[in-house]
């Protein structure tokens, strides 16, 4: 890039305020004809809303803007797009049932003169045109819902090209990506701006940063740090810049100390009835304490459903997934947590026992007796003909107390005595408890998708940091709820998990920035210390500095002895944190690695399909498919 | 100044107690409710105004002030001798007249308020309210006292209500659906009922197709002699009890959650197909207990007619969805929507005093108008966010306090 060439945008001194915090601060940035620009920071650092003061979807406090070396007003997006800018948001602004070309036209549809009837075959030609240029495979009259991610975002920059937008601002263009797809949109920058348009893109992962940037510049809590060009410096000066200490970008771990099992599945398949067939295809594997598996593969090849799964999201069509040593006082009175079992629990069960057993034995001959370890407790259900009609008439058992499973298989009375012998801790079977029995018993979740699953948006943040424990005895007493040991608790939480909003406890979970919300969960779920951690892209559009954070925290949980499952699409993370590597492709797991001994081509090689293991012997098997496999998008 | 403390978050000064009960969620969303409430009927009667002016702008003024105090006695009546329009006190019925109405009416609205936290419109009431009517009519006649009618109605319509819950959760029927089908199989029912299977004395022998009206001792019991009755407190209580449940217990607060964000309460743990079926099954009790007060008040009650011929039993649950939406969908807020339009209806024979040319019924114009603005509440509320907004901005403008350069993150 010569000196000579133009600003194309240069904004000065840029000052954004809202109500309780200063977004950004004094901030300064300009974009060279066909460079491709970074910018750089930690959630919360002001990066969107700067993009977003650019795109007109916010106006700056105080400060200029100046298109090529014009001063402009941006009062909305109508007005950035006639000056030829235009912007692809993290959440795609895309209507799901229209398609591509419906969703590319919208809003500067061709129409004729009179009466405004429209003519989208006037934009074909020209858009089938640029598709090619650019080599995006994009089929135009595909429904946006029928599309991956990937071909969701060449529509969003086709969307751009075909308003003659010459500055792109990408919002975090890589967080929905698989690797192959990032591939292909670093490709199209490239070639993007090769052909003289600018780009500026917001990121926080350095490695792309590196790899396409030109310049790059840090914002870090509203202010900016400086700009600097790519050739001339490093991930690390750019973390530290970023966060404002030295970040370790690997981080260290200790020897895994594993213990006994924790989870074990067996046999699991969940059905969806929409795509008609099993998702989850006779998966097993097991779980120990002090250990973390990961579970690798590309989106959409059931590790969703099997998580959905096995917390109790989704109904389990057959197979089983048992949890080991699992405290049955629990299940006595979930309101108080930490109460013995007294006389009064042991009298209750005592009857709820024998006339279990008077329904079940009694009545209905037909005993299912199931085995889960030769060498520990026999585990068995017993249903009576009508609970059996009830729970397939319904798909679940009556009472939600009576999935227990219980030591000896019963043949006669229980007498009080041997109830009181009864060991505290049980084995007990997943697929009859129910979601919050499941968490009871000691699985803590950390959901994929945080805004549809982990949180309630429009609830405050004290609502959402107590959710796993408003029924319990402090926070709520005698059904009416204790807002201040709620306060009390998510202020403590807050505190130690350094959770960023604009009002403390009383902010709406929907104003936060999703790394914030994203720690929010975290905090909630790491503070209650299950034996079984289930985390789904833990770091999903999370900076350096709280990726950092999140990876030293599930390694405090892995050697205080939990068991971790983690489900990740970052095969960065997944070779750093995990001690055990299963890779699942089309439902099924299809290998199982030790990251000390393989590399990320041979995961990548797994989670495409093109080669399989057998998992009793870890060994390769041929794959017999004769056409080509799908190698990914 | 320990500056490392004063980090992330401007530090609040402790406030008294007004202030902090003041700016607690819940007290700020039930403020910013009445005030856009209480906007829309503004703008509605400002509308009204301008439709006197129209017709005839002379006495528009004394007819927007007959339409404001005419519930409540007082008003312009024609003094004979002067031939002028005087203020004065109109009548002393009309107060008690608005509260005996009104009882049922508080009801009927949280029939559909109640399950609207939930995201449930639960239209059927109706079937609710008729057949809680019914039952209770039928059991006043039969001799109980009105304490057990009361019950055994709320446990009628309850039961009606539990259908369209149990098929919403088990079968995921549309509770619209199932209800308004369910109104018209109670309505059919109760006229087979009617005319094959109820003895005749209990239909009334002057008027075809109308039961007699309830017998003494079924009614509720009076206060004073001018129709309130007891049902007044009961149905303050309920609504009292529903609105205490809805903010500060357990279950109100899973209610609200999977009204809000259905998959995060799965993910919780809140079972939806329970609190689904409960939901609609609490409404449903309401609505028997709000039927059987429409027919038990102590003084000039109803008569209780049935099919075919022209009745109108079968909307009465839609008067309930007027006020759940001027009350905007809060519990407190019924009470004082059904004061609001029936005094508004009462001051329908007091207009055609005023001016010749006013039609009595521009007191149904004006209640549908305010019906109609409304369903704009939320804008509403959206301006008072932001004015709200505004001044926290203003408040917090000098008081802007970011972390320094330098002290950032906490250590890991």
């Amino acid at each position: 890039m010569s000196d000579e060439a133009e600003n194309v945008i240069e904004l000065r001194h840029i000052t954004k305020d809202f109500p309780g915090i200063r977004a950004n601060d004094d901030v300064s940035l300009t974009l060279r004809k066909g460079e491709i620009h970074a910018l750089l920071g930690e959630n919360g650092a002001g990066k969107s809303t700067l993009m977003s003061i650019l795109f007109g979807l916010y106006e700056p406090t105080s400060g200029e803007i100046y298109v090529r070396g014009k001063k402009s007003e941006i009062k909305n997006p109508n007005d950035a797009t006639r000056l030829g800018i235009g912007m692809v948001h993290q959440h795609f602004k895309l209507v799901g049932c229209y398609t591509a070309l419906q969703n590319i036209i919208l809003g500067y549809e061709p129409t004729t003169k009179f009466f405004g009837i429209l003519k989208p075959k006037a934009v074909r030609k020209s858009l089938e045109d640029l598709c090619e240029k650019y080599h995006f495979d994009v089929d135009l009259d595909e429904k946006i819902d029928d599309m991956p991610v990937g071909s969701q975002q060449k529509v969003e920059i086709l969307k751009m090209l075909y308003r003659k937008n010459d500055i792109l601002i990408f919002d975090e263009p890589t967080a929905v990506l698989t690797p192959q797809e990032i591939e292909d949109l670093m490709k199209s920058m490239k070639s993007l701006a090769a052909e003289g348009k600018s780009i500026l893109f917001i990121s926080h992962k350095l490695n792309e940063i590196m790899e396409v940037a030109d310049r790059v510049t840090v914002l870090r809590k509203g202010k900016c740090l400086g700009t600097l060009n790519i050739k001339e410096t490093n991930p690390q000066e750019l973390s530290r810049l970023m966060v404002g200490r030295d970040v370790q970008l690997v981080t260290q771990k200790q020897e895994a100390k594993i213990g006994p099992d924790v989870l074990t599945v067996k046999n699991l398949t969940v059905y969806n009835p929409e795509k008609k067939k099993d998702v989850v295809n006779n998966v097993s594997f097991d779980v120990r304490q002090g250990e973390i598996v990961c579970i690798a593969g590309i989106e959409g090849n059931g590790q969703t459903e099997l998580i959905y799964a096995l917390t109790g999201l989704t109904k389990i069509k057959s197979g089983e997934a048992v949890l080991h040593h699992v405290d049955r006082t629990i299940f006595n009175n979930p309101t108080k947590p930490n109460q013995k079992e007294t006389g009064a629990h042991r009298i209750w069960r005592c009857i709820k026992t024998n006339v279990n057993y008077f329904f079940s034995y009694i009545i209905n001959e037909h005993i299912r007796v199931f085995f889960v370890n030769q060498h520990r407790f026999l585990a068995y259900h017993v249903y009576s003909p009508i609970g059996n009609w009830f729970r397939k008439l319904f798909k679940r058992p009556i009472s939600d107390r009576e999935e227990l499973v219980y030591a000896e298989p019963q043949k006669r009375w229980k007498t009080f005595a041997e109830i009181e012998k009864e060991p505290q801790y049980v084995d007990v079977h997943l697929e009859y408890m129910s979601v919050r029995n499941r968490s009871l018993a000691g699985i803590s979740h950390i959901p994929e998708d945080r805004q549809k699953y982990g949180l309630a948006l429009d609830f405050t943040l004290q609502d959402n940091l107590v959710l796993s424990r408003y029924f319990q005895n402090p926070y709520q007493v005698g059904g009416f709820i204790n807002e201040n040991a709620g306060r009390i608790y998510s202020d403590t939480l807050i505190d130690k998990y350094d959770i960023r909003s604009s009002l403390g406890s009383i902010t709406t979970v929907r104003s936060m920035s999703g790394g914030n919300q994203q720690k929010a969960i975290i905090a909630r779920e790491l503070d209650r210390s299950c034996p079984l951690l289930i985390a789904v892209q833990p770091t999903r559009g999370l900076d350096v500095g709280a990726i950092e954070y999140i990876h030293k925290e599930i390694l405090k949980q892995r050697d205080a002895g939990a068991g971790v499952l983690l489900v990740s699409l970052e095969l960065d993370e997944v070779m750093n944190l995990s001690d055990r590597i299963l890779v699942m492709f089309n439902g099924e797991i299809v290998a199982e690695l030790d990251p000390k001994k393989t590399n990320v081509n041979e995961i990548g090689l797994y989670m495409s399909g093109a080669k399989r293991m057998d998992l009793k012997t870890h060994t390769d098997i041929e794959t017999k498919k004769e056409e080509d496999v799908n190698h990914g998008e | 100044m320990a500056s490392n403390e004063l980090n992330r978050q401007p530090q609040p000064k402790k406030n008294n107690w007004f202030v902090s009960f003041w700016r607690k969620p819940n007290i700020q969303t039930g403020f910013r409710n009445f005030i856009s409430g209480f906007i829309c009927i503004a703008i509605g009667y400002f509308i009204a105004l301008i439709l006197l002016l129209c017709i005839d702008a002379k006495n528009a003024g004394k007819g927007i002030i007959q339409l404001i105090t005419a519930g409540w006695g007082y008003g312009y009546t024609l003094d004979a001798s002067t031939q002028q329009l005087v203020f004065g006190r109109i009548s002393e019925d009309n107060l008690p007249r608005i509260i005996y109405l009104m009882t049922p009416m508080m009801l009927t609205g949280l029939t559909i308020a109640f399950p609207f936290q939930l995201g449930l419109f639960n239209i059927g009431n109706t079937s609710q309210i008729t057949i809680g009517a019914f039952v209770g009519l039928c059991l006043g006649i039969v001799g109980l006292p009105w304490w057990a009618c009361l019950i055994f109605a709320g446990l009628a319509g309850a039961a009606v209500g539990f259908i369209p819950g149990l098929l919403k959760a088990k079968l995921n029927v549309n509770e619209v659906l199932s209800g308004i089908m369910l109104n018209w199989i109670i309505y059919y029912l109760i006229d087979i009922i009617g005319r094959l299977g109820l003895p005749r004395s209990f239909k009334d022998r002057t008027q075809i197709d109308n039961l007699i009206f309830m017998p003494n001792n079924a009614r509720m019991p009076a206060i004073g002699t001018k129709g309130i009755s007891w049902g007044l407190i009961i149905a303050i209580i309920i609504i009292v009890l529903f609105q205490v449940m809805l903010h500060h217990t357990r279950w109100g607060k899973e209610l609200k959650l999977s009204g809000s964000n259905k998959f995060c309460a799965q993910y919780a743990g809140i079972s939806q197909d329970k609190n689904i079926i409960l939901t609609l099954t609490l409404a449903g009790l309401i609505g028997g207990i709000a039927g059987y007060m429409i027919y038990a008040n102590p003084i000039s009650p109803q008569a209780f007619r049935w099919s075919s011929s022209a009745n109108s039993t079968i909307s009465d649950g839609f008067t309930g969805i007027s006020v759940s939406l001027i009350a905007q969908n809060s519990a407190i807020g019924c009470i004082l929507s059904a004061f609001l339009l029936n005094m508004i209806s009462s001051a329908q024979p007091y207009m055609k005093v005023v001016s010749s040319s006013y039609n009595s019924y521009i007191t149904e114009l004006l209640s549908a108008i305010i019906i109609y603005i409304a369903s704009f509440a939320s804008f509403f509320r959206y301006l008072i966010i932001r004015y709200q907004g505004k001044k926290i901005e203003q408040r917090n403008q000098l008081n802007l306090t970011r972390a320094k350069p330098d002290e950032t993150t906490k250590e890991a």
